[in-house]
C-alpha cells in the first residue's frame, strides 16, 4: 500500500474532475470504503454472482434430488436421497419416531475448500456441528405428517469456501429438497451480511471475513418471513444491528428470486419434455 | 379495585365507538389511520376461495385456499392457520366429493409418486426371497395397487399362513422362492413388516415351475406345471386369474 498524499482535491487544477481526482490521488485499497467500494470492487448492497441448478446428478430408482449452488467462489452441492423406508435401526428407536420423518444430515467440506489444506473433514468437530445445525433447521421446515415413518438422507459437500458458506449450504439444501419432492413448509433462503466503517454490507466474502468483520447469517421462510436461522460471528455494535439485519432480509428476498427462477426453469423444461414424449407415443 | 380500573379502561378505549361483533380495527397501511374492517370467519366459508386454480404450477409455501371443515389439504399440501399451503413443487389438483360436502386440494407432481408405506391392515404384493423352517422372507413391491419406488422387507411366520390347522402349516409346502404372493400386513416388527396370508383370497398368486412355466392351480393347496405336469403344494390365493381361464382348452 502506498501511503496517501496529504494533498486534497483543492490543490488540483479546477478542470480536473472531482471524483477522478479523489480516486487517483487519495484512494488506496485501505480507504476504498470512503467511496462505498468494497475490497473486491462491489458496492455495499451488491451481491456476488449467483449460479444454481437443480438435478445435477442422475436420479436413482429410489428417488431423490440434487442441487448445486454457487455464490461468487463459494460452491456447494447438496444431494437428497428419499423419502424412503426407514432403516431398521431407526425404526427400533420407538413409536415416537413413527409419525415423524427421520432426517440424516452429512456435511463435509472438500479438503481443498479453504486456504489451509486438511486431510479429512468428514468427522471433525466443525463438520459435525454444521450437520447438526443444518439438521435442526430443516427438521423444523419439513412437513412431517405428509411422509411419516420415512427417512431422508441429505449430503452436502462444500467444494469451495469463499465466505457465506453456511448460507450457501442452506440454499443448496432447499433446492435439493424441492428437486427430491420432500414436503417443505416454504422456501428457506439464507444470506449473510456484515458491517464495517459504519456501512452495512451484504454477502460477505472470505477476504472481508479474514479482516475480522462481523458476519451475520440470516435464514428466513420466504413467504411468512419467519426467521429460522440467525447466527453471528465476531462482535457487532447493537445500534448497527437492525441495519445489518434489514440488509440481510433484503438479500434473502433477492436470493429467493434466484431460487424461484431456477425452479421455474427446471420444472417448465421437465413438463415440456413429458409433453413431447406423450405426443411421440400417440403418433 | 382491579375490576373498577379495568372497566374504566374499557370505557376510555371504546369512547363513542359501538362495540360490534364481527368487526375489528385494523391500521390502514396507506393512510396510517385505524379503520373498521369486517372479520372474515374462515370456518364458515363454503365457496372455494382459490388462490391457485386447478392445474396451476405452484411452489412450496404458496397459498392455495382457505381451509375449514369443507376444504382440506390432500397430498403435497398442508394446513396452517386455516389456510392450505403447497408443500411441494407441482400442479394444483382440486377434487370434489359432493356426498361428504368436501373439497380436497392437493399438489401433484408428474413422474414422482408420493412416499407410500404399508400400514397395518393393508394388502401388499410381495416376492418370496428366502424361506426357513419358521418364516418366509419377502420383498414388498406393491401396496394395494400402487407400485413402490423402493422395495421393503417383510416376513410371513409359519403360524400366519393359514386360518385353519395353523400348526400343521409349513413354510416349505406353502411358498416357494420366487413366488408372487398377496398378503395382509398385521404388524411392524424390528425392521420389517409382519404379514399374514390367513385369508382365502391371500396366498400365492403366481408361481413358476422348475421347468420355467407359470403354474396353474388345480386345487387350493396344489399347483401344476402345464408342460412338465409336475405338482407342488402351495397356499394358493382364491383369485380368478384371467390368463389361466383363457389358456384352458375348450
Amino acid at each position: 500500500m502506498f501511503c496517501t498524499q496529504g494533498a486534497g482535491s483543492h490543490s488540483l487544477p479546477v478542470s480536473w474532475p472531482e471524483t477522478y481526482g479523489k480516486m487517483s490521488r487519495q484512494t488506496t485499497v485501505d480507504n476504498l470504503w470512503t467511496q462505498n467500494i468494497r475490497p473486491d470492487g462491489r458496492s455495499p448492497t451488491e451481491m456476488r454472482q449467483i449460479k444454481c441448478s437443480m438435478g445435477v446428478f442422475d436420479k436413482d430408482k429410489g428417488g431423490g434430488g440434487s442441487a448445486y449452488f454457487q455464490i461468487g467462489n463459494t460452491k456447494a452441492v447438496a444431494t437428497v436421497y428419499g423419502p424412503h423406508e426407514g432403516r431398521a435401526s431407526q425404526k427400533k428407536v420407538g413409536a415416537a419416531n413413527q409419525d415423524k420423518m427421520t432426517v440424516n444430515f452429512e456435511y463435509s467440506s472438500a479438503c481443498f475448500s479453504t486456504n489451509d489444506r486438511k486431510t479429512s473433514t468428514k468427522a471433525d468437530r466443525k463438520s459435525m456441528e454444521m450437520s447438526c445445525r443444518l439438521k435442526s433447521i430443516m427438521d423444523n421446515v419439513f412437513v412431517h405428517h405428509l411422509s411419516e415413518g420415512s427417512q431422508v438422507d441429505i449430503y452436502i459437500e462444500l467444494i469451495q469456501d469463499d465466505g457465506g458458506a453456511y448460507a450457501a449450504c442452506i440454499n443448496a439444501v432447499t433446492l435439493a429438497c424441492i428437486d427430491a419432492g420432500v414436503p417443505l413448509q416454504d422456501f428457506v433462503v439464507a444470506c449473510s451480511a456484515t458491517m464495517a466503517h459504519g456501512i452495512p454490507m451484504i454477502d460477505i466474502s472470505a477476504a472481508e471475513k479474514s479482516t475480522g468483520m462481523p458476519e451475520l447469517t440470516l435464514g428466513i421462510l420466504s413467504k411468512s418471513k419467519e426467521i429460522v436461522v440467525m447466527e453471528q460471528n465476531n462482535l457487532l455494535k447493537l445500534i448497527y444491528f437492525s441495519d445489518v439485519l434489514n440488509l440481510a432480509l433484503d438479500g434473502c428476498q433477492r436470493m429467493l428470486q434466484v431460487l424461484e427462477e431456477t425452479c421455474y426453469h427446471k420444472f417448465s423444461l421437465l413438463q415440456r419434455v413429458i409433453e413431447a414424449n406423450l405426443r411421440r407415443e400417440r403418433t | 379495585m382491579n375490576s373498577s380500573i379495568s372497566t374504566e379502561n374499557k370505557s376510555v378505549a371504546g369512547e363513542g365507538i359501538k362495540e360490534d361483533e364481527g368487526y375489528e380495527w385494523v391500521i390502514d397501511e396507506e393512510e396510517g389511520v385505524p379503520k373498521r374492517k369486517k372479520i372474515e370467519d374462515r370456518t364458515k366459508v363454503r365457496v372455494l376461495n382459490v388462490q391457485a386454480n386447478d392445474g396451476t404450477f405452484v411452489m412450496p409455501g404458496q397459498k392455495l385456499a382457505v381451509a375449514n371443515e369443507y376444504f382440506e389439504a390432500g397430498e403435497g399440501a398442508y394446513e396452517f392457520a386455516n389456510v392450505i399451503y403447497a408443500a411441494i413443487v407441482g400442479k394444483v389438483c382440486i377434487e370434489k366429493f359432493p356426498e361428504q360436502e368436501l373439497t380436497v386440494v392437493s399438489v401433484k407432481r408428474k413422474g414422482k409418486a408420493p412416499f407410500i408405506s404399508p400400514t397395518i391392515g393393508s394388502i401388499v404384493t410381495c416376492t418370496v426371497v428366502n424361506r426357513t423352517y419358521g418364516l418366509a422372507r419377502c420383498l414388498i413391491t406393491h401396496v394395494e395397487d400402487v407400485e413402490l419406488d423402493d422395495t421393503m422387507r417383510g416376513i410371513i411366520r409359519r403360524e400366519y399362513i393359514t386360518d385353519k390347522n395353523r400348526d400343521a402349516a409349513e413354510i416349505q409346502s406353502s411358498f416357494g422362492v420366487g413366488d408372487i404372493i398377496l398378503a395382509r400386513v398385521v404388524g411392524i416388527g424390528e425392521g420389517d413388516f409382519i404379514m399374514s396370508t390367513s385369508e382365502d383370497a391371500l396366498g400365492v398368486a403366481s408361481a413358476t415351475s422348475p421347468a420355467g412355466y407359470q403354474m396353474i392351480p388345480i386345487d387350493w393347496t396344489t399347483m401344476e406345471c402345464p408342460v412338465s405336469k409336475a405338482r407342488v403344494s402351495r397356499k394358493v390365493a382364491k383369485i380368478v386369474q384371467p390368463q389361466i381361464l383363457k389358456s384352458e382348452p375348450s
